[in-house]
């Protein structure tokens, strides 16, 4: 039979022998009435016309009886039948994303974005905050600290080594305890080149590593018995191990040559042991510390961190950390009974569990990406749902017109399937790759600011969830309007096009609404986030940064004070000698990394404070071109000149809590420990440590009344100070080449540093507000462009009748806003009541800052305009014919 | 009239009761016995036809028609001849009781 022009019949694979009986059967039949047809006189063709007619659908008829006759008997058969026939659903699918790529790639980039972009921040925060660190029964490593309660700081307090000895002989509810320091100076070690380089070292007592735990890569770790018989042993970190022995196993028993003298190399850590922190990479004896430079075997000299095992519960049952802190607090409060001149006031013990103490203060910021992630998710996969319905409802006359030639649902539902799959699939495999760009774009972008950023790497577990909430979302959507053809049964498919368009429309709407909301959510915390890092980076420091760079030295071989200020001054003059270099001076702590020492004072009339109860300052020792070369303003008095006297400048913080005002605490006098001190001048207020905290009330000592070994030499130069870096290390070398220099940078970097936290976690938010924006504007866009391509025709009746074009495009997007409005106003209102949660993070901004509010509205309200205004423009621009023909 | 469903399933082996006949001639059977009361569309004929084979209620080989045409004839397998008599049984049964429904006086009132 000849086919109608522009009809191609697909010849039936070669397994379907039944189709060929069929269409002869009905050859046949046709055939048969044809001749009656004839013979009782009618034309040949007007006898065919009536036959095919009589007949009906034939091709329905073919596929019915096919279908019928192909039955489940032929379980095997069928299921081959099946796979080569979603085969060809596959080459449809790929034929329709090409016939409209434009929806296609959207979903494609949505999946792709919610899959790489949760797994890789959750990926980030597992490694921060869920991996086990690398210590047997972690849950019973504790970091741990002798406590005052009465004391105004909190009551925290270093430790003492006599203090950790009495513990371990009198308490039972530890297994282990061992104190350690950072802070003593690393060993030196002649480098390759021969210039000497300070590892970072920690100094620990027996004990440390028994409560840790973690056995070595190599060798053995600090034996506790070594201590007598053999101090001078040391431990590698692995990264050490690699860097400056290649990872050669044969090091061990070998000896590290240090201007310290030789250590022995007793073993090597395994890899991720980062304990007392990340940048350790020797672990020794205190043991080997001089009592002249730190005298620790003093009861006062507390200086010292604590890491102690707890005992496990009585048959196998949790450790209770409540009662061995209660049991660590008997022994203090006898300690604090047998030698009450050192330990009075020193009641009570703290644990917190080792975990706890690295990762604490990221905790809420981690949880709170974590809640990021979530919603991300959850608009992503509103948005492909979007996509998807916004398609299956174009679809549905198809799958309805193919219904009702005959299609068995099963056959509609696999396509479906088989489309949604074709999409699911390739957008997780983009995410995924996505994820794995992503994880360490973001690992170096949080450089040293995240504890234990070597765990991280990209979470497989994550990625198999949001691969599975992606393609659940793209089967589920996609299924509904082909399981609902399924269920209207035949004959009534007209009739229910639009009815169902008028639903899809309400669900589109009820899709875009959430999306809106929770985007909205997302952009006001990240908005809020990078208001208040906006407000940290304005603050004044109180010294000007521009042009300073630092030198952080400790200084060795030099035991006499006058000795080593010699070598300071002798530095000091070979630093001004540099072209360029227009000041030179010294502290012992640069602002911004630290605050030198706490000292306690009190007025000269005071009575004696009570124990724990005295009031503290900061105490930095400085060079007396301090203030000049940092440029700190002097509010009140005058600095002192000429011969170093026992006075002190204070900072207007401390000038206000002792003595009220600035102009009253000139040439007063401050009682700290057993002197009488004057006070000759008032300086401004220098932003520390932390910019979100008030600066602290600090004083400023001559070091020369007062010396330190340990400084940062602060040079003021004209034009870059990063290419003054080489002079600087020139100059040290040229006075004293023994003396390494721990580590140079510019004050502006220093500044950097202090606000890098709240910088990565605002990026962050940032990033998954604008990646949530971007979904909800594709989302707008997809649920306005198909709501004007459903509605040509109406548009076209609408302009043929003489609407004007500005009209239908304000009659598209007004309806199109009317869900972003909703949602706009349900999200802001959901953003203030979460807002609480952020404002532990937020500094200079409240948690319910207006401009935040409003400008996220207006913003949003702006890019759903745009998004809904470019699909009208085209609607108002479609051709009146042709919209009318388009139905 | 509209055919009731699974009507069709039943005239279809009543008209093989005598011997095989081809998809045609059971259509022309079926349109002549019911004189034109019945519209059977023809193309569910085949469809029928196909399920009744699977079901094995009949079976079909090809043969030659009374032209000399090559045709697939069908032909009522034991299992088919049952299941005629029970599908007669039961529809007049159903007739029956509709019958009796419809002739019913007013119902009492209780």
């Amino acid at each position: 039979m000849r086919l109608p022009e522009g009809f191609r019949r697909t010849p039936p694979p070669d397994w379907v022998s039944d189709g060929d009986d069929i269409e002869e059967e009905i050859r046949f039949h046709i055939e048969s009435r044809t001749r009656e047809l004839v013979a009782e006189g009618l034309d040949a063709s007007e006898a065919r016309r009536r036959a095919c007619a009589e007949f009906g659908d034939r091709d329905r008829a073919v596929r019915r009886a096919r279908r019928e006759s192909r039955g489940w008997g032929r379980m095997t058969m069928g299921i081959a039948r099946w796979m080569a026939e979603a085969g060809r659903d596959l080459v449809v699918a790929v034929r329709q994303v090409r016939s409209s790529p434009g929806l296609f790639v959207a979903a494609l980039l949505t999946l792709a974005l919610g899959v790489g972009g949760t797994t890789a921040m959750y990926s980030v925060v597992h490694g921060v905050l869920l991996q086990p660190l690398p210590y047997p029964d972690e849950e019973r490593v504790v970091r741990i600290w002798p406590a005052a309660p009465g004391d105004p700081d909190g009551g925290r307090q270093s430790w003492s080594i006599p203090d950790m000895r009495d513990w371990r002989e009198r308490s039972e509810s530890l297994t282990a305890i061992g104190a350690y320091s950072t802070e003593l100076g690393g060993l030196v070690v002649a480098d390759g080149g021969g210039s000497p380089e300070e590892v970072p070292t920690a100094y620990v007592t027996p004990g440390f590593f028994e409560a840790l735990g973690t056995p070595p890569a190599l060798g053995a770790a600090l034996p506790a018995e070594a201590e007598e018989t053999e101090p001078r042993v040391v431990v590698l970190s692995d990264g050490y191990w690699r860097r400056r022995f290649g990872a050669d196993p044969s090091v061990i028993g070998g000896t590290l040559e240090t201007q310290q003298g030789g250590y022995r190399i007793a073993g090597v850590m395994p890899p991720g042991f980062a304990f007392p922190s990340p940048e350790t990479e020797l672990w020794t004896f205190l043991a080997n510390v001089s009592q002249s430079s730190v005298p620790w075997r003093l009861r006062q000299v507390r200086v010292f961190e604590g890491v102690a095992r707890v005992a496990a519960g009585p048959g196998g049952a949790p450790t209770d950390l409540a009662a061995a802190e209660e049991e660590l607090g008997s022994v203090a409060r006898s300690l604090a009974r047998d030698v009450p001149d050192t330990n009075e006031g020193i009641t009570s013990v703290e644990l917190m569990p080792v975990r706890e103490a690295i990762v604490g203060d990221v905790r809420t910021p981690l949880a709170l990406v974590a809640g990021a992630i979530v919603l991300t998710l959850l608009i992503a996969c509103a948005n492909v749902a979007n996509l998807l319905l916004a398609r299956g409802v174009m679809r549905r006359r198809e799958f309805e017109l193919r219904a009702s030639l005959g299609a068995g649902r099963g056959r509609l539902v696999r396509q479906v399937l088989v489309e949604s799959l074709f999409l699911s699939i390739s957008g997780g495999l983009v995410g995924a790759g996505l994820a794995v760009l992503a994880v360490p774009v973001l690992v170096s972008g949080a450089d040293g600011l995240l504890p234990r950023a070597e765990a991280i790497s990209v979470d497989g577990g994550m990625l198999l969830v949001a691969l599975a909430a992606a393609v659940g979302t793209g089967l589920l959507v996609g299924l509904l309007p082909a399981l609902r053809v399924g269920g209207t049964g035949l004959g009534s498919g007209r009739g229910t096009a639009g009815a169902g368009a008028g639903e899809a429309r309400g669900v589109l709407g009820g899709l875009v609404f959430a999306e809106v909301g929770l985007a909205v959510v997302l952009l006001v915390g990240g908005g809020l986030l990078m208001r208040s890092f906006a407000e940290l980076t304005a603050i004044d420091p109180g010294f000007e940064p521009d042009g300073l760079l630092v030198a952080d030295m400790v200084v060795s071989g030099y035991e006499e004070a006058d000795a080593y200020l010699g070598f300071r001054d002798r530095l000091l003059a070979e630093l001004e000698a540099i072209p360029g270099v227009t000041g030179a001076t010294t502290a012992k702590e640069f602002p911004t990394r630290g605050t030198g020492e706490r000292m306690s004072w009190a007025l000269p009339g005071d009575p004696p404070p009570v124990p724990g109860e005295e009031r503290t300052a900061q105490l930095l020792n400085v060079h007396h071109d301090f203030f000049e070369v940092m440029e700190i303003p002097v509010l009140r008095g005058t600095l002192p000149e000429g011969d170093p006297e026992l006075a002190l400048v204070v900072n207007e913080r401390l000038a206000r809590e002792a003595f009220g005002s600035a102009a009253d605490a000139v040439d007063a006098t401050l009682r700290v420990g057993e002197y009488d001190v004057p006070v000759r001048a008032v300086v401004g207020d220098v932003l520390h440590t932390d910019p979100a905290e008030p600066p602290p009330p600090m004083a400023y000592i001559d070091d020369r009344v007062n010396a330190r070994r340990v400084f940062s030499f602060i040079v003021r130069v004209d034009g870059d100070p990063v290419s003054f870096v080489a002079p600087l290390r020139r100059a040290v070398e040229e006075v004293d080449e023994r003396q390494p220099v721990r580590s140079v940078y510019t004050a502006g970097s220093a500044y950097a540093d202090a606000v890098a936290q709240p910088r990565f976690f605002a990026f962050v938010m940032t990033l998954f507000a604008a990646g949530a924006t971007l979904l909800a504007v594709v989302g707008i866009y997809g649920v306005v462009a198909y709501s004007v391509r459903r509605r040509t025709h109406e548009i076209g009746v609408r302009v043929a009748l003489g609407a004007d074009l500005a009209g239908v495009q304000r009659l598209v997007v007004s309806r199109a806003l009317k869900p972003v409005v909703l949602g706009l106003g349900v999200g802001l209102l959901g953003a203030a009541a979460l807002s609480s949660l952020l404002r532990g993070m937020l500094f200079g901004v409240p948690a319910l800052d207006l401009p935040t509010y409003a400008g996220v509205g207006l913003l949003f309200l702006a890019v759903a305009v745009l998004a809904s205004w470019v699909p009208a423009r085209a609607a108002a621009r479609v051709d009146p014919k042709e919209a009318l023909q388009a139905e | 009239m509209e055919l009731v469903q699974g009507t069709l399933d039943v005239m279809i082996l009543k008209a093989l009761q005598w011997g095989p006949l081809h998809g045609y001639a059971i259509s022309r059977w079926i349109k002549r016995t019911t004189e034109d009361v019945l519209t059977v569309e023809e193309g569910a004929l085949y469809p029928a036809l196909h399920r009744l084979r699977r079901k094995g209620l009949v079976e079909s080989d090809w043969g030659v028609s009374e032209n000399n045409r090559r045709a697939k004839f069908y032909q009522l397998t034991p299992k088919g001849r049952r299941a005629l008599a029970e599908g007669t049984r039961s529809w007049e049964t159903y007739a029956r009781a509709v019958g009796r429904v419809l002739k019913a006086d007013a119902p009492e009132e209780g």
